[in-house]
């Protein structure tokens, strides 16, 4: 686990860097692109539940101390994004399942999800639209995570990240 | 029975730690309000803010930013001056003795930039070039040569957290400049908002919104935005006004902190609910 976990936090602490300070550039009224989640996506789908839980709780933490935001909201966003990425782990469809369109679409469910819960503990106002915000904002920050993934696929497909 | 309750175990351990993970991240977020927390988080996004620094500093060397600061900022200071012989004019044509209003623009500006940036819909944070020791504290408004963007949280000696319009949690006292009506503004994740308003109030699409002398945290006169439309309430009674911000928040790059002191006399009756540090 200790060896799985160190290329991850090593790529992680890159896009991390791109996430604050490059994504903010594409970003349209605040709805942008998650590279924190491929990249966890991606992990939980090779290695399974577990490692994507302690991923996604660990890059969590790292990005609510990087981003000054509250600190938990993002790890408990992240760690249950992590978890359930997991569910598509299956060693015999691995590459079907990270190098095609499947994966986008993996990306896409679990991106709402994320979204979803991170702006829920982020809020702490009652006054919020939540529904609104789900609809508005959260499925179209989903759909440019999901299509962000898709160049991503096309680069990686012959390379063996870890 | 301890074979099964270790085959029990076993089976769940994926979702015990599932279940660990999670109840650790919500008390870790329950207590964020704590001293040790606010340090940790504190040093946190200052440590990661030198990181985010040095890649801006690398792209901002294709661009020639001293002239373009130099230009914003004396905009900014037209913008604040504009704004206040706008609010002189409506208020002579009013025929009001107002030489006792205590709203002179004598507050310097701080140039910044934003070096990095939460893409989120209910906490749109920025973490800003300055620190202590360009003598920034928390309580600070924030401001773009069009009107303001938000208030300073934290600060560490080189960097400041600034919790713009676009967070739920900031509520900024504002009032309708041209019929002088009070109320809190907030964002709601969608819109930004100005609620409960009498539904008679003298307020139309298009009357602009500017900061209220009641708020304890930003200097009066700022503009915020205009007012794009009325929304009844059930009762019929209240009305809450829809904001757009002058302010473009999400791609604001170059910004100004107010120095700005506050009475402390009307910080004492705590209109605003962002609390200073």
């Amino acid at each position: 686990m200790k060896d799985k976990l160190h290329p991850i936090i090593l790529i992680f602490t890159g896009l991390l860097l791109i996430q604050i300070t490059l994504v903010p550039f594409i970003t349209v009224e605040f709805v942008g692109p998650d590279l924190l989640l491929i990249l966890l996506c991606y992990y939980s789908i090779k290695y399974g539940h577990t490692y994507g839980a302690l991923a996604g709780f660990i890059m969590g933490a790292i990005f609510d101390l990087a981003s000054g935001g509250a600190l938990g909201s993002m790890m408990f966003a992240k760690t249950l994004s992590g978890f359930l990425a997991g569910y598509f782990c299956d060693e015999n469809k691995f590459k079907e399942r990270t190098f095609t369109l499947t994966f986008s679409i993996i990306i896409f469910g679990i991106a709402i999800v994320d979204s979803f819960i991170f702006t829920l503990l982020s809020s702490t106002t009652a006054n919020i639209s939540l529904i609104n915000l789900l609809f508005r904002h959260n499925i179209l920050s989903a759909l440019f995570t999901a299509a962000v993934s898709l160049p991503l696929i096309l680069i990686t497909r012959d390379k063996k990240l870890v | 029975m301890f074979k099964r309750l270790t085959q029990l175990f076993f089976s769940i351990r994926e979702y015990l730690l599932l279940v660990g993970l999670l109840v650790t991240s919500l008390t870790i977020l329950s207590f964020n309000d704590s001293a040790a927390i606010k340090t940790v988080r504190t040093y946190g996004f200052g440590s990661f803010a030198l990181f985010s620094s040095a890649v801006n500093n690398i792209a901002s060397i294709f661009i020639d930013s001293d002239e373009i600061e130099r230009l914003k900022k004396i905009n900014s200071e037209l913008m604040l001056e504009v704004n206040l012989l706008r609010e002189y004019g409506l208020e002579n044509r009013e025929l009001k003795a107002l030489l006792s209003i205590k709203n002179e623009l004598n507050h310097s500006l701080i140039a910044a930039s934003v070096i990095s940036q939460i893409p989120s819909q209910v906490r749109g944070d920025f973490i800003i070039n300055v620190g202590k020791i360009d003598s920034i504290s928390a309580g600070m408004p924030v401001i773009d040569e069009k009107g303001l963007i938000g208030v300073v949280y934290e600060t560490t000696e080189n960097f400041s957290l600034v919790r713009t319009l676009k967070n739920s949690s900031l509520k900024v006292t504002g009032k309708v400049q041209k019929s002088n009506v009070h109320g809190v503004i907030t964002w709601d994740g969608t819109d930004l908002l100005m609620r409960n308003i009498p539904t008679t109030s003298d307020v139309q699409p298009g009357d602009r919104i500017v900061t209220s002398s009641f708020s304890t945290i930003v200097p009066p006169s700022i503009p915020i935005g205009v007012v794009r439309e009325k929304s009844i309430n059930i009762s019929g009674l209240l009305t809450d006004l829809v904001i757009d911000p002058f302010v473009d928040i999400s791609s604001v790059r170059v910004l100004y902190v107010v120095q700005f002191i506050e009475s402390s006399d009307v910080e004492g009756l705590e209109l605003n609910l962002i609390r200073r540090n």
